[in-house]
């Protein structure tokens, strides 16, 4: 079943809402690891909202959590105004996952693998092939489609990832490292890519260590830190904040504002 | 399930298998090792059953009755040549006797043979000759062909002799008339023991084909990354297992199909059918077995989902399977053990994985029994059941998904909230507990060295700790309330009151039509447990009819209202239609009657399938477990009082065992009357609201 846009007119109030999450995994010595600490957030239509931190900041599990693969510990986040916890299906209906670690069935063919996610999301035969032909064209699959997933390049790969997420026409998308692995080619189509979905009205949350990729691409910056969302706001409002010209700085300056025990352990040079 | 979800669900396979099938792997264990397998297995067993036999160096014994006859036997056998067996005559009174006692391997009586010493082959002469073996010796068979051979070359060169001197045909044209018998022995049709391998054969095979798409479905997803992804998408994972179930299953229903067929092949060609089964390897038997593979593909293929779902990686999957085929094997080995038959010791027919061989075996030797093959068949049925319940709660757990994250233990930690019922894969898992062991007591029990009283008291409670027992637990670990999850609320008076009258009014009617089936001969009850019965209904009557009324009909009444139309009720109710879950119901009570100290019983399947379908309607109607407990206590206890108290339903007791009569005409109407109110009461009841 494909969402009617219109279901989604851009409002004020964002399509995805993050409110209070909090996630806590039991450790094998009886302790807790805090991995997101009562994080909030939300993005409207249009927007492309960068979460960004350093290894283990809880980046990737907050996106699980707002897709209900994980269970919040407490808190909840909706898509559209369905909670992923109670409404697991209508959120993952509205929602495209591109995630780096996603593997691709090397058995089949390209547009076998993509027609059965089409399936998958409850999408009508014609309207699949339709869809398929359309952003196999955009992403330049169109030759590939015949060839078995196994041969693909990581570059490829990554190309029909993105058509594989975008097949059921959803309003939001999930978007966790798209361009891992990938060299400046590979990543300047997918950045590009991800431009013209925002030019759609779509939502999406991106993570990236690329920060440089991050400032071309995205509208809203959260920086995440120990499972917690230290600061938020526009590139602009982030450099008034913290005094950095850019990203990368002012990520440096996170980290030492809030040393790990390694480093307070450590004499410094 | 609606007709979307289906073909959903057969996409969603279809694309599962294509992914198995163009796997080189797959194709490998599916045909090539089946392929090269039996033909190999055929040679060895050939050179088993070669070396067993008599050869060149060793040699037949044959039993005869006379001196005479091994004269006239050592003429017609013509002379020795050097690569002949060497023979050794026993003579003996009783060649039957010497053949069981293993004395000599073919015992050869000849007729026409008058006291008289023949110093050489008369050929004039005809003579016949009684050929005997045992049933079960390859050595026998050996023997027989050696001498058939050479009499048969006897025949010929006297009719060439014949030909030649008279020239003329005698009227006897040969001189030999060989007629032959078997000898049966003690163990029955019992085969040679090497054909006890083949079934175990067949069965681990069959398993062999399942082991690779198991682990490349559940454990290959999540190590190739494509799980997440999956997940990811609005399908449920019920669904998405059962696709892979179907695909598994495919697959190992084709490996056992290929399998059976290379094995059928290599026994025909090499023509060891005869050595190897005692009646030969025949279509039906072959149609029996492969059912049987088919079953066991479906239950195994869903252990192997169950196990690999729980692991993460290749790697792990195989860790886990090595132990489980050893576990696998070596029960199935038990089965080659002499003396281990189905139906003993008792415990054979319920055991998972030896039941199919056991089962195999008796097909191939030759017929097996129906009541041990029907309980072989619907536990493995249930035990496949249990295990897809278990994959699908285990395929795509977080715990699985995120295994840096996640921990196991969540998987098996108790919900914090409280559920009203029970969901239904539990209750299936309670289900596929619940019949294997019920079995067990019902036939178990009898075999206890205790007075009837005791034996009847010891059962009541062995039931009862099982039909509440494991309900009991589930709810405790999975958090469902007891009252609703037995569905113990008050019921309407009016359903109460219509329950009652059907509690006193149907059980004339089901007395009708035991009595029917009875004349239409649909009775599968041996003799022998007919008298059994009829021994033990004897010795109830002497009992405290207190105690009789108590075990035999209301506590059995109670606990198996509360586990059927409360516990597995409940939950299904929640899944399933209305209409779907009454008929369910009443099937899963009605397999649970089929036995009565292990022995098939048709008879009773269709009453007590009927009983069960009026009993889930009526706790459909009143949304509460009481008044069917009170249907089923009346019920019950107007037919054991009709077993007990012989002088107040002197009629109806002997027309229902058989012993011809009918129930009284006004009883049926009657019954009938009250029964139809009783319906109606239950009917005009509002239906059953939601209590949630």
């Amino acid at each position: 079943m494909l969402i009617p846009e219109m279901e989604h007119p851009r409002s004020a109030v964002g399509i995805i809402e993050v409110r209070e999450l909090t996630k806590r995994f039991p450790l094998p010595n009886g302790k807790e690891l805090l991995a997101v600490d009562v994080v909030s957030f939300a993005v409207k239509p249009g927007e492309v909202y960068g979460l960004l931190g350093p290894n283990g900041a809880g980046k990737t599990t907050t996106i699980r959590m707002i897709l209900g693969l994980l269970r919040p510990t407490s808190g909840e986040a909706t898509i559209a105004g369905f909670s992923s916890a109670s409404k697991p299906d209508e959120v993952k209906r509205r929602v495209g996952l591109v995630s780096a670690s996603a593997g691709l069935y090397q058995w089949l063919t390209v547009r076998e693998m993509l027609l059965y996610f089409a399936d998958l999301y409850g999408v009508l035969p014609v309207e699949a092939i339709r869809e398929l032909d359309r952003l196999s064209r955009l992403l330049d699959l169109t030759d590939l489609l015949g060839r078995r997933c196994a041969t693909l390049s990581t570059g490829q790969k990554q190309r029909v990832h993105l058509v594989r997420a975008l097949i059921h026409r959803p309003p939001v998308l999930l978007l966790d490292e798209p361009t891992l692995g990938l060299d400046v080619l590979g990543s300047q189509v997918i950045v590009e890519y991800i431009g013209l979905l925002r030019d759609e009205g779509k939502a999406a949350i991106v993570t990236t260590h690329r920060l440089e990729e991050a400032e071309r691409l995205c509208d809203r910056f959260g920086l995440m830190h120990r499972g917690r969302l230290v600061r938020e706001g526009t590139l602009p409002e982030l450099r008034a904040d913290t005094g950095c010209p850019n990203l990368a700085e002012m990520f440096l300056k996170l980290v030492e504002a809030t040393p790990t025990i390694s480093r307070t352990a450590e004499p410094t040079p | 399930m609606n007709n979307d979800s289906l073909s959903l669900l057969a996409r969603l396979a279809r694309k599962e298998l294509r992914e198995i099938l163009r796997d080189r792997r797959t194709i490998v264990t599916l045909v090539l090792m089946p392929l090269l397998l039996y033909p190999l297995l055929g040679v060895g067993f050939k050179f088993f059953l070669t070396s067993l036999a008599p050869s060149a160096n060793t040699q037949i014994r044959i039993g005869v009755l006379s001196d005479a006859d091994e004269r006239l036997l050592t003429s017609l056998l013509g002379t020795p040549k050097p690569e002949d067996p060497k023979l050794f005559v026993l003579h003996t009174n009783n060649i039957e006797e010497s053949l069981r006692a293993g004395d000599c391997d073919i015992g050869v009586e000849l007729k026409g043979v008058t006291g008289q010493v023949f110093p050489s082959l008369d050929p004039r002469q005809s003579y016949e000759c009684l050929i005997e073996r045992r049933d079960d010796s390859p050595r026998g068979v050996t023997a027989e062909e050696f001498v058939l051979d050479r009499l048969s070359a006897t025949n010929a060169l006297v009719l060439r002799e014949r030909l030649q001197k008279y020239a003329r045909v005698s009227k006897a044209p040969n001189a030999v008339r060989v007629e032959l018998r078997l000898i049966k022995t003690k163990e029955g049709k019992k085969g040679s023991y090497l054909a006890s391998l083949i079934p175990l054969v067949l069965v681990l095979m069959t398993i062999t084909g399942a082991v690779y798409p198991s682990i490349d479905l559940t454990a290959g997803e999540r190590e190739r990354g494509t799980l997440e992804i999956l997940m990811a998408a609005p399908v449920s994972r019920v669904g998405l297992l059962l696709a892979k179930y179907a695909a598994v299953m495919t697959v190992a229903m084709l490996t056992g199909v290929i399998n059976l067929t290379m094995m059928t092949i290599t026994i025909a060609v090499s023509g060891m059918g005869r050595e190897l089964f005692p009646e030969g390897l025949t279509i039906g038997m072959v149609l029996s077995v492969l059912a049987l593979l088919l079953l066991f593909a479906a239950f195994f293929s869903a252990v192997l989902l169950a196990v690999t779902s729980f692991a993460r990686s290749f790697k792990e999957a195989q860790a886990y399977l090595i132990p489980l085929m050893l576990l696998a094997i070596s029960p199935g080995l038990v089965t080659l053990m002499p003396g281990i038959r189905l139906d003993e010791p008792f415990l054979m027919p319920i055991a998972p994985l030896i039941n199919v061989v056991l089962l195999a075996r008796e097909i191939l030797e030759g017929g097996a029994p129906v009541g041990p093959g029907a309980i072989v068949v619907l536990s493995t049925f249930f035990y496949a059941f249990a295990a897809v319940t278990i994959a699908s709660r285990l395929f795509g757990a977080e715990a699985v998904l995120y295994s840096e994250q996640g921990q196991f233990s969540e998987l098996f930690r108790r919900p914090i909230r409280q559920r009203a019922v029970a969901n239904v894969n539990s209750a299936v898992l309670c289900l596929a507990i619940v019949f294997p062991l019920s079995v067990l007591i019902g036939s178990g029990m009898a075999q206890l060295p205790l007075r009837p009283e005791a034996i009847l008291l010891v059962g009541m409670a062995a039931s009862t700790a099982l039909f509440i027992g494991v309900p009991a637990i589930a709810a405790r670990f999975g958090n469902v309330s007891p009252v609703s999850g037995f569905a113990l609320r008050r019921s309407r008076w009016l359903v109460l009151a219509g329950a009652v009258l059907l509690g006193v009014s149907l059980w004339p009617l089901v007395a009708q039509l035991i009595v029917w089936q009875e004349h239409l001969g649909l009775s599968t009850m041996p003799q022998m447990l007919r008298d059994k019965l009829k021994e033990l209904a004897d010795q109830r009557r002497e009992m405290s009819p207190i105690i009789a009324l108590l075990a035999l009909a209301f506590v059995p009444a109670i606990v198996e209202e509360l586990f059927f139309r409360g516990w597995f009720f409940s939950a299904l109710e929640r899944a399933v239609r209305p209409l779907t879950a009454i008929l369910i119901t009443g099937v899963v009570f009605g397999s649970f009657h089929l036995f009565t100290g292990g022995v098939l019983l048709a008879e009773r399947v269709l009453p007590t399938i009927l009983l069960g379908i009026i009993l889930s309607w009526v706790r459909w109607r009143s949304g509460s477990v009481l008044p069917g407990i009170a249907l089923h206590m009346l019920h019950n206890g107007f037919l054991v009082s009709a077993a007990l108290f012989t002088d107040t339903f002197g009629d109806l007791n002997t027309a229902m065992e058989g012993g011809g009569g009918q129930v009284p005409l006004s009883w049926l109407v009657g019954g009938t009357a009250v029964a139809v109110l009783g319906a109606a009461l239950v009917w005009m009841s509002r239906p059953n609201p939601k209590h949630i």
